[in-house]
């Protein structure tokens, strides 16, 4: 611009005065685009000093600024229009300023055109503009995203203003919503209206803020929202009402869904047959139980929550479990118990297999333990049971079976077929008294009562096999007892002893006979003390009288003495007789038996024996003798003699005074020597022993003799290879056959 | 009560009785004598009863032992005395009741003694 005249200056002047003061940077441009002025603030854009800058570019004025401002000065030549251009300028700073350049064409009064360039740098208003609109959209993105949507209600005019989300809640488009009054109502379902309205009439009233969660209808589906409101006020007047509204569906179905499977986890814990319990893992209290838990330990989970296994477990168990329990959580693993015993309340002691798993936190330490436990108890003796029922049936030695508390047979093993015969088709549901038909009673009711009172019992008898064997068996009888301790089985374990009864019985008869023979024994002695010591005291007192009569007169003594004599006689006589008989007895029971044969006949032999006895019994009893003639054999003499004095000796004692009857006889290979009286007899039950050492039928002693009479007959005759028998009945007299081997001349007869 | 005195002897053993009778006369005793237990009742029954019994007790028919229970049963001969001869050591006299027992074998000195005892 020159300065051409006062008005020129002055105008100059002033113009420099304005351009220098203003806030903006100014500058002016001739048409070439060179500076004819600057003020201060365009002269630091370039780093420069404003009096310096006269003549100078624009690019060198301003170096950021020209690239974009020249071509369109150039242009503005042309139209004339001014234009506002907004350039960013990189700063050393880094930071970037944004400069606003207003440009317009200006003219002297010269007629020169020139350039007015203003320059104002908007940067702060531009970043405030920024962070404002920033922060509208980070609210209607905030809004969007937590749906949450907002209203005002201006009370003056009795307008509605809903926010875009709130109409995106309600399914309408944005700017659509109600903008009247109580319009609103129309977005909640009837069943909420009411007590909505309630809510905001008590606001407008009162002024105070309200919070409530209903349904809000949107798009034809159902929303929950959590809607907040307060009221503004104006000179202590309700103008207006603003509140906010959430969308809360999503949460409150989330919830209902956590709900649910919180339920749902609740119900499975529950009903989950196995204990579960959660125990804190501080100090390892119960904070959790189900009813399982309940039932198996027997308390009631208010008893256990808060306790610890110390409260409810004998102390050894608990230290058991509570070493587990820290191991569990030191490790963080998770541990398998297969096997273990706890003592429950009312059930005692249960076989529990267990895991037990740590429960850690968001950091990764121990917050809980949680338990599961399963009572295996019953699996263990159903288990144990499988197994020894199957010991039970493989046994064969023992028959073992259950019955029931009826008597019935309820098992049957391989053993029980094996002794009885029956198979297990044959005897289960009958009762076990089947096994005693036609023995005795109803004795096994017995035995399971005993058993039921004491546990178990030993019994001994009889069983009648399927066959009809019958044998001998001994029985255990164990109850068994449910958890009431009333019985519901019987197991029983039968031992067949037949033969080992067989062989006591037979100990029982050996023995009996030996306290038999003992007391024959003894008898014997009696017997055979009186048999002696009778003629030795007659001797004793015989020769006393003997005595006194040498110290009497003569014709005493002459006629006392035949008489006596023969006394003396017959007392050395039967003592000699006693004394050879019990020789005889000894030689006999040793077996040493010399058999002195000759050819004799028997006859003969049993007349002249007849004839002894006739004499000395002086013809009391008669005795009656028949002998076929010519039974010649080779005979023992004197063995047959002796056995036929023996017999005529008892039939003299026993036969009560009457006739008695000898008979020798040829029959066939046999001879046959029969003494017959008529005496007591002897019972049926006595014929077999009579024959025995010591034996007499007679009981009491009073027949006199040894009682080695038969016993001396039935060795000498079987001595001879023949035989003695008797046949006989109480008072019917007896009749004594002795059968001899008839041997013939040359021949041996000791034949047996 | 001393020579005089009446005695029963009881024996089945013919000998030994008539022996044991020869020597009580001998002592100044008046003897009766039965062969056994039914014989002697049967005397008893009908003679004058004796001062004492000397009873054998292995006899056939009516033993010694059945003798003493009849005659205990029966008042009027219960008070007899009895002695009791036996050839046995080993048996319950307690259950006869006797006044003595006299063991077989004995001579004539001892059952003198004896009956003196047993009269007494």
């Amino acid at each position: 611009m020159d300065g051409d005249g006062q008005g020129g200056v002055l105008e100059t002047v002033l113009l420099g005065a304005l351009v220098d003061s203003s806030l903006a940077g100014v500058a002016l441009l001739d048409e070439r685009l060179r500076v004819l002025r600057a003020n201060a603030r365009m002269a630091a854009l370039g780093e420069q000093r404003a009096d310096a800058l006269r003549g100078v570019a624009l690019a060198a004025l301003a170096p950021g600024l020209a690239p974009a401002l020249e071509p369109r000065l150039r242009h503005m030549l042309e139209d004339d229009a001014p234009f506002v251009e907004t350039i960013e300028l990189a700063t050393a700073g880094l930071a970037t300023r944004r400069l606003e350049v207003h440009c317009q064409l200006v003219r002297t009064t010269g007629g020169a055109r020139g350039f007015l360039l203003q320059v104002e740098d908007t940067t702060e208003r531009w970043a405030t503009e920024r962070r404002l609109k920033k922060s509208e959209a980070i609210l209607a993105e905030s809004q969007e995203l937590a749906a949450l949507g907002s209203w005002e209600w201006d009370l003056s005019s009795d307008k509605l203003r809903w926010s875009d989300e709130l109409c995106r809640l309600a399914g309408i488009e944005p700017g659509h919503g109600p903008t009247d009054s109580w319009d609103w109502v129309e977005h909640l379902p009837e069943r909420d209206r009411p007590w909505v309205k309630e809510i905001i009439r008590r606001c407008l009233a009162t002024g105070e803020p309200f919070q409530s969660e209903h349904t809000l209808i949107g798009g034809g589906e159902e929303r929950i929202i959590e809607a907040r409101g307060r009221a503004e006020r104006e000179g202590g007047r309700v103008v207006r009402l603003s509140g906010t509204v959430l969308d809360i569906t999503e949460r409150k179905r989330a919830e209902q869904r956590l709900k649910e499977q919180q339920q749902f986890l609740d119900a499975i814990v529950e009903n989950i047959p196995n204990m579960i319990f959660v125990k804190e893992a501080k100090e390892l209290r119960f904070v959790r139980f189900n009813r399982a838990g309940e039932e198996l330990l027997g308390y009631r989970r208010e008893e256990l929550l808060g306790k610890t296994d110390y409260d409810f477990f004998p102390a050894s168990e608990a230290d058991k479990f509570i070493a587990q329990d820290r191991a569990v959580l030191a490790t963080r693993r998770a541990l398998e118990i297969p096997e273990e015993s706890i003592h429950a309340r009312k059930k005692g002691i249960r076989v529990l297999q267990s895991k037990k798993v740590p429960i850690l936190d968001e950091r990764g330490q121990p917050a809980y333990l949680l338990g599961i436990s399963e009572d295996i108890t019953e699996r263990r003796r159903v288990e144990a049971f499988r197994l020894s029922d199957l010991l039970v049936r493989s046994m064969e030695d023992y028959a073992i079976f259950l019955l029931d508390t009826e008597g019935r047979v309820k098992t049957w093993n391989a053993g029980a077929e094996r002794v009885t015969g029956y198979t297990a088709d044959e005897i289960i549901g009958k009762p076990i008294r089947t096994l005693r038909d036609g023995l005795d009673d109803d004795s096994d009711r017995t035995h399971l009562a005993a058993a039921a009172a004491l546990g178990h019992v030993v019994e001994e008898g009889p069983w009648r096999c399927k066959d009809g064997r019958q044998i001998w068996r001994v029985t255990t009888v164990t109850a068994i007892r449910d958890d009431a301790g009333n019985p519901i089985f019987y197991g029983t374990v039968t031992r067949d002893i037949t033969e080992r009864k067989r062989a006591e019985d037979e100990r029982e008869r050996l023995f009996k006979r030996l306290r038999e023979a003992l007391r024959l024994r003894d008898e014997f002695l009696s017997v055979a003390s009186h048999e002696l010591r009778t003629p030795v005291t007659t001797l004793m007192l015989q020769t006393e009288l003997l005595r006194q009569l040498l110290a009497g007169p003569e014709t005493e003594l002459v006629a006392r003495l035949p008489p006596l004599v023969d006394r003396l006689k017959r007392q050395t006589d039967r003592l000699e007789e006693h004394v050879a008989r019990l020789l005889d007895v000894s030689r006999l029971s040793s077996g040493r038996v010399q058999l002195q044969l000759s050819d004799e006949d028997l006859g003969k032999i049993a007349e002249d024996v007849v004839a002894r006895l006739r004499e000395e019994q002086r013809g009391r009893p008669m005795i009656h003798f028949r002998a076929e003639p010519d039974l010649y054999g080779r005979w023992d003499t004197l063995r047959i003699d002796q056995v036929l004095t023996n017999l005529l000796s008892n039939a003299v004692k026993y036969g009560g005074g009457l006739p008695i009857e000898v008979v020798v006889a040829n029959e066939g290979h046999e001879a046959t020597l029969r003494v017959t009286d008529k005496g007591i007899g002897i019972a049926v039950g006595d014929q077999a022993r009579i024959f025995d050492q010591f034996e007499r039928a007679v009981s009491e002693r009073h027949y006199g003799g040894l009682g080695l009479g038969l016993f001396i007959v039935r060795q000498l005759v079987e001595a001879m290879g023949g035989r003695v028998e008797v046949q006989s009945q109480p008072g019917a007299g007896a009749s004594f056959v002795v059968r001899l081997p008839y041997g013939r001349r040359g021949e041996d007869p000791s034949y047996r | 009560m001393g020579a005089g005195a009446k005695i029963l002897v009881i024996d089945d053993d013919e000998d030994l009785r008539e022996t044991v009778a020869a020597i009580l006369e001998l002592l100044g005793y008046r003897v009766m004598s039965a062969s056994g237990g039914r014989a002697a009742l049967e005397l008893l029954g009908s003679q004058p009863l004796p001062d004492l019994i000397l009873l054998d007790l292995m006899m056939p028919e009516m033993s010694g032992w059945q003798f003493r229970a009849e005659q205990l049963k029966r008042p009027e001969l219960a008070k007899i005395p009895v002695v009791v001869v036996t050839a046995s050591r080993n048996f319950d006299e307690s259950a006869l009741e006797a006044s003595s027992v006299i063991l077989k074998p004995f001579a004539a000195e001892e059952l003198s003694t004896v009956v003196k005892k047993a009269l007494r």
